[in-house]
């Protein structure tokens, strides 16, 4: 029998909290903003589930392949979400950046149209054990940083891609156990000197 | 706990029955019989928390749905602690978090082999007071009905 755990001691104040971290994490890119703790269902990182507490409701479709029957139970008993289909049909995308398939999978994921690049997929990112140094510019950086990101360069590679295709392309998330890191479509990434591949 | 349901659609069916007479029945009567219940452990998986739902109305009955305006709500969903995956869920119009919490409780207890049959008693009670009152205002409303009559002019 699934597990659904309780939702956390005053919902509604977390959420709230949450979000204002979440937009915090969109508009200065590449800093890791703290989320606040609370209980999570087994196999999930407090941020992650702070985050689809907030962010996810019945109107949206979410792509989760490494979430077992105890995390989409949870995840509909207390968020009404749909299940996509399929990657390319997802409002939200849920991958691993340590999973081998996860850069193919990002290629895959929804970008939007030209009339309506805003229609786009948002993508969360769980944090790799890896880092690769890059250094960061755009809207929300005044000026150009030098950051050890915590994905490998697979990932990174796929969202410079997705950069160079903007308007277009997805906004991404890099989901630690209690923070979180924004990467919007608008921040141009470049290689750094060098890539340390552990931490 | 043990369920009484063996399959999800007697389930549903029962539920929306007894959760269709609790958010009827005024809240001092549930919270009364409430009170002296013994009742088993029971986990809280969303605290009763106050919302608003959009209410749909037309202007007759062949007219278009409009939004009315928006109501008050309070929600609340329990569950059994031994995991057998067993849900109570309150919902009713206004801010009585109490009276969502009772009727959450009650959901989940009626659905139980030993405790279910004392809680029909209560909503068997409930639906024929409703039933009385329902059939009271029927009457009266009968009492003062007018049928129109529209004669044909002979125009044609």
């Amino acid at each position: 029998m699934v597990a659904v755990i309780e939702a956390p001691e005053h919902q509604t104040l977390l959420m709230q909290q949450t979000f204002r971290a979440v937009l915090t994490a969109l508009s200065e890119p590449l800093r890791a903003v703290s989320i606040p703790a609370l209980p999570t269902p087994l196999g999930t990182t407090s941020a992650l589930w702070a985050m689809a507490l907030t962010l996810w409701d019945q109107d949206v479709s979410v792509w989760w392949p490494e979430a077992d029957d105890d995390h989409w139970y949870n995840t509909l008993f207390h968020t009404r979400v749909t299940r996509a289909a399929s990657i390319e049909q997802a409002d939200w995308v849920v991958l691993s950046a340590d999973h081998p398939e996860t850069p193919n999978r990002l290629g895959l994921v929804s970008i939007g149209v030209d009339e309506r690049p805003d229609q786009s997929a948002s993508v969360l990112l769980l944090a790799s054990r890896s880092r690769t140094h890059v250094h960061g510019a755009g809207p929300g950086l005044l000026h150009p940083v030098e950051v050890q990101l915590p994905l490998p360069e697979a990932i990174v590679d796929q969202l410079m891609l997705n950069h160079a295709r903007y308007p277009l392309g997805f906004d991404t998330y890099v989901v630690f156990d209690q923070a979180v890191m924004g990467l919007p479509r608008s921040t141009r990434l470049t290689w750094g000197d060098e890539t340390c591949t552990s931490l | 706990m043990q369920s009484r349901f063996h399959s999800v659609d007697t389930l549903r069916v029962a539920r929306l029955h007894w959760l269709g007479i609790c958010v009827r029945v005024p809240g001092d009567e549930v919270r009364h019989y409430w009170e002296g219940f013994e009742r088993p452990d029971i986990r809280v998986l969303k605290a009763p928390e106050v919302g608003l739902v959009m209410t749909q109305g037309r202007t007759h009955g062949t007219g278009s749905p409009f939004l009315f305006g928006e109501a008050s709500m309070t929600r609340c969903v329990v569950g059994d602690t031994e995991g057998l995956g067993l849900l109570g869920y309150g919902q009713i119009l206004g801010r009585d978090k109490g009276l969502a919490r009772a009727i959450a409780d009650l959901d989940l207890l009626a659905q139980d082999v030993e405790l279910g049959p004392q809680i029909d008693l209560w909503i068997a009670a409930w639906a024929d007071e409703l039933q009385a009152l329902d059939r009271a205002e029927a009457e009266r409303v009968q009492a003062t009905r007018v049928d129109f009559l529209t004669l044909v002019r002979g125009e044609d």
